[in-house]
């Protein structure tokens, strides 16, 4: 009896627990979903059928800059991640295993910056951007991004976990510390750095506020604003907007699917470590 | 000693880009905007033809009304943002702890809004929550009444924005909240199921204590992100209807980049960031206290 009751329970619990994730994504079923559908039709509700259209989602894909604005995103992407790489892995290597003067009050410093959101720092950034001719071209979103105080801690977290042994064989081979970096660290530091490209991937293609502020010229705008900019002046109904939308988070989710593991890996050590 | 010199040497060599590249382009900005505060840019003046004004501006912003109604919105915002995303991230944390067939789809499901931008999700809750035509106020008509007007209601479009924004981040909490739980110890629970404990007695005497320093560290990060609230707003509300949900963040770009008062809207970015700068010693205040305790 108490068997029973408690396998009862179980499949309640299952059953809860599915309807509710399904609730998560309903959105984004219906973005998907009311894209295919003519305007006149989109309030129509789901599960009457409606003899779907592909001309929403063409109408977005041969948009006159909608392969702008894709490959300026690719682009932003690729080159702030490596340029962030660089950067961030050689200082992660000092923080973690070299011993120098002002280190703490460095790391210190870096951090109590990351409490100051961007939307404080709006003004000064565009008096600036433009004092140094940057606006309007995608260095203006890929130059600030290469120092990210969050990737600096993930990866220095990662380093200092590498066991000493690794480094003192090599040492007594003679290897110099960027000799270590390379053929130690780097290879030892597959997960946390496919974290961090995770990351910097969701995060560079999710911006908005910063394209938004210092692009102006629509042929050069990243994806996530270039959708609010279809919504509001490209005139596009509603239909047109979710395939817009679908459009735009499609890789993300994609690449978000396959690659999960890093993705809880990595915010568990940021939200833990702080 | 010469060893010494040079690990240091080399150790400065190794951060110097990622320094370099933070002090111009994160921390001079920060001063920079700091400096503007004091100055009169506040028309497309050149910055040559500006000249220094003291605290003006500081004693304009904090004598507006409506900067003063734009960081209560803002306030509001956060406050039922970090509550409802807390409690959520906790209590689907907790459940998620359990087994059941399909674990892994269903929290893949609930991770998905995480990595999808703001603009997308406006476009999609807008068309949800259409107030005669959306599938949400559908349930209403079902039952006759006609459902309330959500994001166009100048009473419940700031609410609705701050729980959407919460839904879209809520992942975060609940990996954070599920990696803590997987840290407890599980003698702990074999002791509570020895006692007979029920699931509220579990809750409050092993699971909550166990975390705390988590949901602490969690609470904080929570409330720093609660004040990016810049595109959960405009892809959601774009500040409306009227002013009822423009929140500092739309000040301070409406005075800077509509209005062109450049130093009037630095200070305000001060101001706010100060505040927020306080929220956090208070956070860490209490978060020392409590381990003193």
């Amino acid at each position: 009896m108490g068997k029973e009751m408690k396998r009862t329970g179980n499949v309640a619990f299952a059953a809860v627990m599915w309807i509710l994730g399904l609730l998560m994504v309903y959105p984004f079923v219906m973005m998907v979903a009311i894209g295919f559908r003519p305007a006149g039709l989109a309030y129509k509700p789901l599960f009457e059928p409606v003899a779907p259209i592909l001309t929403n989602y063409k109408q977005v894909l041969f948009h006159k800059n909608f392969g702008d604005w894709y490959r300026n995103t690719v682009l932003t992407v690729s080159i702030t991640i490596i340029l962030r790489l660089l950067v961030t892995l050689s200082a992660s290597y000092a923080f973690s295993r070299l011993r120098f003067r002002g280190s703490k009050v460095l790391m210190a410093v870096l951090m109590a910056t990351l409490m100051i959101p961007g939307e404080t720092t709006m003004v000064p950034r565009y008096l600036f951007f433009k004092q140094i001719h940057l606006l309007d071209t995608i260095w203006v979103i890929i130059l600030p991004e290469v120092s990210e105080v969050f990737y600096l801690m993930l990866l220095t977290e990662f380093f200092r976990s590498v066991p000493e042994d690794f480094i003192e064989a090599a040492k007594i081979d003679g290897a110099g510390h960027l000799r270590i970096l390379l053929t130690i660290f780097i290879p030892l530091s597959g997960p946390a750095i496919a974290t961090a490209i995770l990351f910097s991937f969701i995060n560079i293609w999710n911006n908005f506020l910063d394209p938004y502020l210092f692009i102006n010229t629509i042929g050069h705008q990243l994806i996530t604003p270039a959708l609010k900019f279809f919504q509001e002046r490209g005139g596009a109904n509603v239909p047109v907007q979710l395939a817009g939308a679908t459009l735009a988070i499609f890789p993300v989710i994609v690449l978000f699917i396959f690659t999960q593991r890093y993705f809880v890996a990595g915010v568990s050590s940021s939200g833990i470590k702080g | 000693m010469r060893t010494h010199g040079s690990e240091e040497r080399t150790a400065w060599l190794f951060v110097l880009p990622f320094v370099l590249m933070f002090a111009l382009f994160k921390l001079y900005p920060m001063v920079y905007g700091f400096l503007v505060s004091f100055l009169n840019r506040n028309s497309m003046k050149r910055m040559a033809d500006t000249t220094f004004v003291g605290l003006s501006n500081y004693a304009k912003v904090l004598s507006s009304p409506s900067f003063w109604s734009a960081f209560g919105r803002s306030l509001l915002f956060s406050v039922i943002y970090t509550v409802s995303i807390m409690v959520a991230g906790l209590l689907f944390a907790v459940l998620f702890n359990r087994k059941f067939p399909g674990r892994t789809v269903v929290r893949t499901f609930f991770y998905i809004p995480y990595v999808t931008n703001m603009i997308a999700v406006g476009i999609v809750f807008k068309y949800l929550l259409n107030p005669s035509k959306g599938p949400v106020n559908a349930i209403f008509r079902l039952f006759g009444k006609s459902g309330p007007l959500w994001l166009n209601s100048p009473r419940l479009a700031l609410p609705c924005a701050a729980l959407i924004g919460a839904w879209a981040a809520l992942a975060f909490n609940i990996i954070t909240i599920l990696a803590a739980l997987q840290d407890i110890p599980q003698d702990l629970y074999e002791v509570a199921d020895i006692e007979g404990a029920t699931f509220f007695q579990r809750l409050r005497h092993v699971i909550l204590p166990s975390i705390m320093p988590a949901l602490f560290m969690l609470l904080t990060i929570t409330v720093i992100n609660s004040f990016k609230n810049y595109t959960t707003i405009i892809g959601l509300t774009g500040g409306g209807p009227g002013t009822s949900s423009k929140v500092v963040s739309l000040q301070i770009y409406d005075d800077a980049f509509v209005y062109s008062k450049f130093s009037l809207a630095s200070a305000e970015g001060v101001v706010y960031s100060l505040f927020i700068i306080l929220c956090n010693k208070l956070l860490s205040g209490a978060r020392s206290s409590w381990e003193k305790r």
